[in-house]
């Protein structure tokens, strides 16, 4: 039964690495912002995504399902929370 | 035989001193990187400017409002879940160090039954993941809206507070929900050990999940054990160690080791089989 735990704690452990580099190196989302009239899609990574809605800076639409930056100019600081 | 690794072996000898390596994760690691403004994972709010790596349940719920799975929050829970399980809650996270201390008070407490521990995976499934993914971030239940935790450590939380009274700014209060149940939550700790862990905490709700299978673990050696059910008293959170050692609502805290037959013991899966 251990040697069975000490496999799936090992794979856990590799699959972990692998979704964080992953998430870091190669997932991206788009992301639509709304400059000077024109609407712009660009690709914002997991890093970047994280940081960007932990303020509220970005939303999902629920009309379009397009995730859309919800500032312009400078991002909020503050969490909206 | 089975000869310990100096992981084991190390956990084991820290213990009795559970306390002060608590307060050393807040003291050392948690409050002077804030001042640095770098966060350490798992226990920051994501709401730091430097946050990309912080609070993981604040993450889940922000990306189940986008319909975005996080994968490098998701790969840093399972690492650190398939490494320590819920050695987290009891050895590192400040809010639990909190209710630790709230429960040395001298007071009466009572015993939750052991079914209030599913409330975690409720909170988890309803608070963290279904309503944003449903409803948005907007919704009064959306977790960051009546955690506790944040209200009361997050730069959002009172910590804010504090800092617009001392400039003397208006203050922006949280929420009313987030303050009441902070409040009901300030109450509890003095009635009943680790009430927060025990029945709503999402993230040990996850960790707990990687207990049987974490490399750290514990392990109840059932020919030394003598049955006194001593390990039952010295649980805080009302496990059986000597029917489960790796139960889910454990929080690692290992106190159940110090039973006298020492039947319980702290193990790694680095710990090597020896013929003697």
């Amino acid at each position: 039964m251990r040697a069975f735990n000490k496999i799936v704690s090992v794979c856990l452990v590799c699959a972990g690495v692998a979704c964080v580099v992953f998430g870091t190196c190669f997932h991206s989302v788009d992301v639509s912002a709304d400059e000077s009239g024109a609407s712009l899609t660009m690709a914002r990574s997991e890093l970047a995504l994280t940081q960007e809605a932990s303020v509220g800076g970005a939303k999902l639409d629920p009309n379009t399902g397009q995730i859309k930056q919800t500032y312009t100019g400078e991002s909020p600081k503050a969490c909206a929370t | 035989m089975v000869k310990a690794s100096l992981i084991s072996r190390a956990v084991h000898r820290m213990i009795p001193y559970r306390l002060w390596v608590q307060l050393t994760f807040v003291a050392i690691w948690l409050t002077p990187l804030r001042w640095f403004k770098v966060c350490s994972p798992v226990f920051h709010c994501y709401a730091c400017p430097l946050a990309t790596f912080a609070c993981p349940i604040g993450v889940l719920a922000q990306f189940s409002a986008l319909h975005v799975i996080p994968f490098v929050t998701i790969g840093i829970l399972v690492i650190v879940g398939a490494m320590m399980g819920t050695m987290v809650c009891g050895w590192m996270c400040p809010f639990g160090l909190l209710q630790d201390l709230a429960a040395r008070v001298p007071w009466p407490k009572f015993t939750l039954p052991a079914w209030t521990g599913y409330g975690r995976y409720v909170m988890l499934s309803v608070t963290v993941l279904a309503i944003p993914y449903f409803f948005g971030e907007g919704h009064a239940l959306f977790i960051c809206r009546v955690c506790p935790a944040g209200a009361l450590e997050a730069e959002s939380g009172l910590p804010q507070v504090v800092q617009q009274a001392w400039n003397h700014e208006p203050l922006v209060w949280p929420n009313a929900i987030k303050l009441t149940i902070l409040g009901v939550f300030l109450a509890a700790i003095f009635l009943t050990k680790r009430p927060w862990c025990r029945v709503l905490c999402p993230l040990g709700g996850i960790f707990s999940l990687f207990n049987r299978v974490s490399m750290v673990y514990l392990d109840c050696n059932k020919g030394t054990c003598t049955d006194c059910k001593r390990c039952h008293k010295l649980c805080d959170v009302n496990c059986q160690p000597d029917e489960n050692a790796n139960d889910t609502r454990c929080i690692r805290c290992f106190d159940c080791t110090k039973c006298g037959p020492a039947a319980l013991q702290v193990k790694s899966m680095l710990d090597k089989s020896q013929e003697v």
